[in-house]
């Protein structure tokens, strides 16, 4: 039971949890009393918070610097199975042999192309890598992602088409945000066997708007919130190389960005994926 | 960790027939998580929403936000445990018309007796692009704009969670995307727990799982 007198004792230890969400508490006397008593309490408890804080941090260092080993250690085995399967396909072998090395060959691509991705979105998310969002112009980020993708798409026999607008600033990381939008492109032009991708922008209050619009196979609603997830891959496109991840890494650079990501599909008709970065 | 946990919820109305409009909803939200309640009109998303808030009383089972019984709480009880811990974002905006957007962003803050966290809500005025309309009164703002400041002021008293029921409702397509996706990237920013709900399934696509309901109860996407 509280009774009135006490009513100071109350603001006395409002005031000290203010300054502990502040950051800013210290135990101002020592006595018999009380709140003496509780102010050592809480600064205790505070410090407790602040060493499994430490603890967190330096536990990330160790995720840190596991993934700068796996990815310098694995990088001499693999180039040397990629050059020795090379090797091999080059001693005259029966057409059934060629057939096994070519399927090592692809097998080390893909491991190859596993171990970057992995590399990339845990240094995203243990934060070796900083994305810096800086202004810039939006045309210079797609000219560069498309550019980056032209090689893949002229190789299909499909053509990029860019709608040029405007001059539109937004914030953006330059290197990874290209990345980003390469990755939306890459997986675009993957999905479509005839037609076009088309590149548009769309000025709103707070965001611009990069629409990636695709002729291809198209998403299935029920699939639509899983599209930006880790290894998700529809089961229509077990026929296509890949391993689900493209599109989950440009999400993450986005969202680190500011920015977010959303995508909208009929099925047999094509998709659009819409990249919205903060408007300057 | 849920933040948010019905149990059998049901709420039937006795108007000569019954209605059933919520019809034994089971479903959890994970702290931080972005969730979308999505069906047509009259499924029975608002009445959802409403039990979820505490704005209503259900005909039986249970809402858990962060391990309470809401409706085990008295009336009173209720309403300071709503004001302290879930902000509400509607279609129509309900800021209060005499007071600038500065002052409707802080006043849950101040009705709870509290000194509001200036470093808190200017990040949040700054994330919402509501800066230069600080001192502006809300019939100076675009239907956006002031769907906007709701927003701020329902993430300004940092609730366990936002509830959110059609805010795009009185929007055009394009303020509706700026709303959503502002609405997005401050959850993210700020790691907020929020339930959108929403008939457009375009814009329920936008959050990170998408609950799918009909005549009352959930017909899908329920599970993570």
């Amino acid at each position: 039971m509280i009774f009135w007198p006490d009513k100071k004792l109350l603001q006395q230890l409002d005031k000290m949890i203010d300054e502990a969400i502040a950051g800013t508490f210290h135990t101002e006397t020592y006595d018999e009393s009380l709140l003496s008593k509780i102010e050592s309490k809480m600064l205790k408890f505070l410090e407790q918070s602040r060493l499994r804080q430490e603890q967190i941090e330096g536990e990330r260092g160790h995720v840190r610097s596991l993934i700068g080993d796996i990815s310098h250690q694995t990088k001499t085995p693999l180039a040397n199975m990629a050059l020795y399967t090379q090797l091999l396909a080059e001693q005259g072998l029966t057409d059934e042999q060629a057939k096994l090395a070519d399927q090592i060959a692809i097998s080390t691509d893909k491991l190859n192309f596993l171990i970057q991705a992995l590399v990339k979105t845990s240094r995203l998310e243990s934060g070796v890598i900083k994305i810096e969002p800086k202004p810039g112009d939006v045309q210079v980020l797609i000219a560069a992602a498309v550019a980056d993708c032209e090689s893949l798409a002229a190789a299909k026999g499909i053509t990029i088409h860019v709608h040029h607008t405007s001059l539109l600033t937004a914030m953006y990381d330059e290197r990874w945000c290209t990345e980003a939008l390469f990755n939306i492109l890459e997986n675009a032009v993957k999905y479509t066997e005839n037609g076009c991708v088309i590149v548009t922008t769309t000025e709103y209050e707070m965001f611009v708007g990069i629409d990636v619009t695709d002729t291809g196979r198209g998403i299935c609603e029920d699939d639509l919130p899983k599209v930006f997830k880790r290894f998700w891959r529809a089961e229509e496109s077990a026929d296509k190389p890949g391993v689900g991840i493209g599109l989950f890494l440009a999400c993450e650079i986005i969202t680190a960005c500011g920015g977010y990501l959303k995508v909208s599909s009929r099925l047999g008709k094509g998709s659009t994926i819409s990249v919205f970065l903060t408007k300057v | 960790m849920s933040v948010l946990k019905t149990s059998n919820l049901k709420k039937h109305y006795h108007t000569g027939a019954v209605v059933k409009a919520v019809d034994g909803i089971d479903f959890e939200v994970e702290s931080g998580e972005f969730v979308s309640i999505v069906g047509s009109s009259g499924s029975g998303k608002s009445t959802l929403l409403h039990l979820l808030g505490g704005l209503d009383r259900p005909t039986d089972g249970t809402v858990e936000i962060n391990g309470n019984l809401i409706y085990a709480m008295k009336d009173e009880e209720l309403t300071i445990f709503r004001r302290r811990n879930i902000g509400f974002v509607f279609q129509s905006y309900n800021l209060i018309p005499v007071l600038s957007v500065e002052e409707n962003i802080l006043l849950p803050i101040q009705l709870d007796g509290n000194k509001p966290d200036m470093v808190f809500v200017d990040r949040i005025i700054e994330t919402l692009g509501i800066a230069d309309k600080r001192l502006s009164m809300p019939n100076q703002l675009s239907g956006g704009q002031q769907q906007r400041v709701a927003i701020a002021r329902a993430l300004a008293s940092k609730p366990m969670i936002i509830l959110a029921d059609e805010p795009t409702g009185n929007l055009d397509s394009k303020s509706g995307m700026d709303v959503i996706g502002l609405l997005k990237v401050s959850g993210e920013k700020f790691g907020q727990t929020i339930v959108l709900i929403t008939h457009n399934t375009e814009i329920a696509q936008m959050a990170d799982r998408t609950v799918r309901i009909e005549d009352g109860r959930i017909v899908g996407g329920a599970s993570k």
